[in-house]
């Protein structure tokens, strides 16, 4: 199935940069004055570095990356998960920004970059972060470390490239020597480069690369100037997955405009139509092309344009779409549609949409549809698919664990059960719509309940979609929270769940002194709004 | 009361050997010599004997892969042995998918043909009968033990388990009296007795005697386990031979409730009950099931028959605790069974009627039944049902919800099958059908919600063929269409290829075999 949207929570797959750091590297933080003594030592002229060539190189222009990726455990949203390491390289770009691959700095607790001779490490801040993408930009930390940046020739971004170009992969070595391997752009293809989501076209760079750190955040260059950041490579197909120039400015042109929100992502779910029997049923010309509408939800900015399943698509911005739903680029032969709505779009953007649809009397008429791109698919959607939440709310009430369901719970979930998880999140999951027709804009989960002399009993209820608090629907997890801060009828909550035998009562004097209990026995703070 | 569709962590293994049948002994050894003294009356060894029989079965197991075809002869062994006038009792899985039993004595090489009179397979048990009931005029038939044996009361089995010919007999004590899955139909349980006398495959169907009087049938075994063995108790043998009675077996009925103990104070509280630890929660009330009507969701159970019912399920009867599940048990179709409770703070009493569960037999390994298909433009159609899903390798679990909705939500009051699309048969007329359509299940033909199997066979060969026929799956990314002019030489030119003598079977029933077995009236 070719979709522009694949909305699956599976596990998560790091394509890249996460390998256990060896353990003889310290993971924290240089003390300031240590870092301050390479940056301050002219007088010391045997321990100079020669003064950089202003040409970009490896070793001039790249820098090694060492992230602590430590993100909240989804299932006890109150701790932390045991930290994981990554590496990988950036690129520095000028004005302050390294760019570098979101795998690596995903959920990161503490991130360093280090020159490319392992003579000085300082650390940054994840200014924007986009793992659909996967695309991250750093800037330094600490003003005082400003120096590390004036030794790094920055480097401009190139045209958009062609098939067959030959491009250069650039790293550098532990001993800092610059390694560089040619390559070829041969093809492009649909996919993700991090987390699952709606596909982007990437390159499909062929060269022998040997990856050194892990493969990704390694800039793809023609001449001295950047066209693709490598998200994963894989050495024994001799073949480097790389983000594309276009996402790249895109990226970088939302990003130095202070406020990252991302790139177009609809939910719209599409199929090819190959099939002569099936274009026949439709009314569709024999050798024509176009996309099928299989599904799309309310909340996608088509259907808030007036598409509808079964709707077809033929062209987008007056190109026409194959029968495979392929368009054909000048300088990348044909990819994926998505190219226009996504890889080169931003929200906000007006693009044209060429459609047939049969009228009243069964015959099938083209008409022209403009759709104002945005995400939808993520703003829309009752359970936010984003698969990093930094800060993730929760409430704790006399023991019962409440938390709004996202895409990075039902990931964690997932892994925790093998992907078999528990049949009620899964149901809610495919009846979101149904849900959302009783006026719930965000789904809160009863997550589980901790053994407090209050829950007895409850245990068998959880995990389940919270439906009502005192015969009043919950819309959300703030509407949750407000609900249980008022006072319950005769001083006990009636908590409806979606597990039998579905109803739950909690006195509040009971409640507060488990949660009293809770608080010095095991969660210090009992919520996270 | 909850439905237990997996056998969690238990590997059982049936006792009966599945091998080709072996040579009969040419003499028979009949001389023990020794007279027992039994409690009771004074039984010989070898008359003894004489009422456990070998059972030969040779089975026809259809594949449910490929339903059209004829399946796969199989033979096998199990022993059985006589309680009343030509009635052998033995496994259900000794005799299931059966085409020809033979019953032989001990110490008798001649062959008896015998058929099955009944068979419960939700319990593992069976009544044949021989064509020729002379050869064992005079052979005292067992007799059952009143009661259940107590813990480390000594058992002997005696049956024809592998490793020799002849019969065997194997010593032990009772070492568990408990519940546990029953490895033949897979998704039920009863009440077993645990022994650690060896239980080996051919075993099956055998008895297990305490003294002269059977305190059960030997069935199943542990894998991982020593000393292992199961044994059917006469309370789920009374069951059989009470159901019968009737010339019909029905089957053991189910109430349909999940129920939740009331422990929470708040919830006793807000329930308005006393802290006596009595009554149940009705959680979830299964539609379709015998509590269906009778009970709704919120209710508080307080007495079943009378009896009262603890926080946690169990009632007292005869001074013992039991579950109410075994109550349940102990029930018959068409029982009336009275119950007391309380609804929106009102003490009411409703009468609930008991039946078995037909949601229950979707997950019930099927046997005697000749599969049902549909083939249309080369999709094979299915009904989902654990053979089915078992033979096409799709995990229950991926199913899970469409069961849960099946089962417990009203998907089998209105509906008579689920049905899937289990294969694609490649041909031209298929060869463009894009996406995932094995695997999918069938929500409408035509634009009409398909109701089960023979619903999709009307729909999908109607007298006049539309000029498309659209199939829509659910979570299909777009309906299979298929020209209605093209299909009649596309259905012939498959059949032809895959070698399909029908389109479609929808009646389970083997010609001329199944009303025979339910109209001869029990002894």
């Amino acid at each position: 199935m070719k979709t522009l949207s694949l909305l699956t929570f599976g596990s998560l797959i790091l394509l890249a940069g996460c390998q256990p750091r060896e353990s003889s590297v310290p993971a924290q933080a240089p003390e300031p004055e240590q870092q301050q003594i390479p940056a301050i030592t002219p007088e010391q002229p045997e321990e100079t570095p020669p003064a950089p060539l202003p040409v970009p190189s490896p070793t001039n222009s790249m820098v090694g990356i060492n992230a602590t990726n430590q993100g909240y455990a989804m299932v006890q949203p109150w701790s932390k998960e045991n930290p994981s390491y990554s590496e990988g390289f950036g690129i520095y770009l000028g004005d302050g920004n390294i760019l570098t691959a979101a795998n690596i700095v995903y959920s990161a607790s503490f991130v360093e970059v280090t020159s490319s001779d392992g003579s000085q490490t300082v650390p940054v801040t994840v200014t924007a972060f986009d793992p659909e993408a996967n695309l991250a930009l750093l800037r330094l930390k600490n003003e005082k470390d400003a120096a590390f940046l004036d030794k790094l020739v920055p480097v401009t971004l190139g045209k958009a490239p062609k098939l067959g170009d030959k491009v250069e992969f650039w790293q550098f070595n532990a001993d800092g020597l610059p390694i560089t391997t040619s390559g070829t752009i041969l093809a492009t293809e649909s996919s993700c480069p991090f987390t699952s989501g709606e596909p982007f076209v990437l390159y499909n760079v062929k060269s022998s690369v040997t990856p050194l750190r892990g493969g990704a955040g390694n800039p793809v260059m023609t001449g001295k100037e950047l066209i693709g950041l490598s998200a994963s490579c894989n050495p024994s197909a001799q073949k480097v997955l790389a983000v594309t120039q276009t996402m790249i400015s895109r990226f970088l042109e939302q990003a130095q405009s202070g406020k990252y929100s991302g790139f177009p992502s609809d939910g719209t779910q599409v199929t090819e139509l190959t099939d002569p029997v099936f274009r026949k049923y439709l009314g569709l010309p024999e050798n024509g092309g176009g996309l099928y509408v299989a599904k799309l939800p309310v909340y996608s900015s088509f259907y808030k344009a007036g598409i509808r399943s079964g709707d077809v698509v033929e062209s987008v911005n007056g190109i026409p779409l194959d029968s495979k739903g392929l368009i054909k680029d000048p300088s990348l032969g044909p990819v994926s549609a998505n190219f226009l709505f996504r890889d080169s779009a931003k929200p906000g953007d007006v693009i044209t949409l060429g459609i047939r649809r049969k009228d009243k009397d069964g015959v099938s008429r083209p008409m022209t549809v403009d759709v104002t791109l945005d995400r939808g698919a993520l703003d829309g959607d009752l359970v936010n698919p984003a698969p990093f939440v930094a800060e993730p709310r929760y409430r704790i009430y006399g023991g019962l664990v409440f938390v709004p369901l996202t895409g990075a719970l039902v990931g964690e979930i997932n892994k925790l059960s093998k992907n078999r998880p528990p049949l009620n999140l899964v149901e809610a999951m495919e009846k979101k719509e149904e849900i959302r027709k009783k006026g719930v804009d965000e789904i809160v989960v009863f997550l589980v309940a901790l053994p407090t002399q209050a829950t007895l009993g409850y245990a068998t209820m959880s995990p389940s979609i919270v439906e009502k608090v005192d015969g009043v629907q919950v819309k959300n997890f703030k509407h949750l929270n407000q609900l249980l801060d008022r006072p319950g009828p005769g001083g006990t909550h009636r908590i409806e769940v979606g597990q039998q035998p579905y109803t739950m009562y909690m006195s509040q004097q009971e409640a507060a002194k488990a949660d009293r209990f809770i608080q010095i026995r095991a969660v210090p703070v009992l919520r996270r709004d | 009361m909850r439905f237990h569709t997996c056998l969690q962590g238990l590997f059982l293994t049936l006792a009966a050997v599945s091998l080709s049948p072996a040579d009969e002994p040419a003499i028979s050894l009949s001389d023990f010599g020794v007279d027992k003294v039994m409690s009771g009356p004074v039984v010989s060894i070898n008359d003894q004997y004489k009422g456990v029989v070998k059972i030969e079965v040779d089975s026809l197991t259809p594949d449910y892969a490929t339903p059209w075809d004829t399946g796969r002869y199989q033979g096998g062994i199990g022993t059985g042995f006589l309680i009343g006038e030509n009635a052998f009792m033995t496994n259900a899985h000794v005799v299931s998918n059966a085409e020809r039993i033979y019953i032989s004595m001990y110490g008798d090489s001649r062959k008896i043909p015998a058929r099955v009179k009944f068979i419960a397979h939700d319990a593992d048990l069976a009544l044949l009968e021989v064509e020729d009931f002379k050869p064992f005029k005079g052979i005292k038939p067992f007799e059952f033990s009143k009661n259940l044996p107590n813990l480390e009361d000594e058992v002997r089995v005696i049956g024809y388990p592998i490793g020799g010919n002849r019969l065997s007999v194997t010593r032990g004590v009772v070492s568990r009296i408990d519940f546990t899955p029953y490895a033949h139909p897979r998704n039920m349980e009863h009440l077993t007795i645990q022994v650690d006398a060896a239980i080996n495959p051919g075993n099956s169907g055998g008895p297990a005697l305490m003294g002269n009087k059977v305190i059960g049938v030997a069935f199943q075994g542990l894998n991982n386990a020593n000393n292992t063995g199961y044994v059917i108790p006469t309370p789920v043998i009374r069951h059989f031979l009470e159901d019968i009675k009737d010339g019909v077996y029905d089957g053991y009925v189910d109430m349909g409730i999940q129920a939740a103990p009331i422990l929470n104070p708040a919830m006793r509280k807000a329930f308005g009950l006393p802290d006596d630890e009595k009554g149940v929660l009705i959680g979830k009330v299964l539609k379709g099931s015998s509590a269906d009507g009778a009970l709704r969701n919120g209710d508080i159970l307080m007495k079943v028959d009378g009896y009262d019912v603890d926080s946690s399920a169990m009632i007292e009867l005869e001074g013992q605790k039991i579950s109410m599940k075994e109550l349940i048990e102990r029930c018959f179709k068409d029982d009336k069974l009275p119950l007391d409770i309380i609804r929106d703070g009102k003490p009411m009493k409703v009468e609930m009627v008991m039946k078995p569960s037909r949601a229950k037999e979707l997950l019930m390994e099927e046997y005697d039944k000749m599969p049902r298909y549909v083939v249309f433009g080369g999709l094979v159609f299915q009904p989902i049902q654990r053979n089915v899903l078992a033979a096409a390798d799709i995990s229950m679990l991926d199913v899970a919800l469409d069961i849960r909705d099946y089962q417990e939500d009203g998907g089998c009051v209105d509906y008579e099958d689920m049905v899937i699309i289990t294969k694609v048969l490649d041909d031209e007329v298929n060869a463009r059908l894009s996406g995932s359509v094995s695997n999918a299940i069938v929500e409408k033909i035509n634009g009409v919600k398909v109701k089960g199997l023979s619903h999709a066979y009307k729909l999908l060969y109607p007298e006049k063929m539309p000029e498309y026929v659209v199939i829509e799956l659910k979570d299909g990314e777009r309906p299979l269409i298929f020209e209605g002019k093209a299909m009649e030489a596309a259905n012939k030119r498959i059949s032809k290829t895959y070698n399909i003598p029908k389109n479609a079977r929808l009646d389970s029933a083997i010609p001329g075999r199944q009303p025979s077995r339910k109209e001869t009236p029990a002894n």
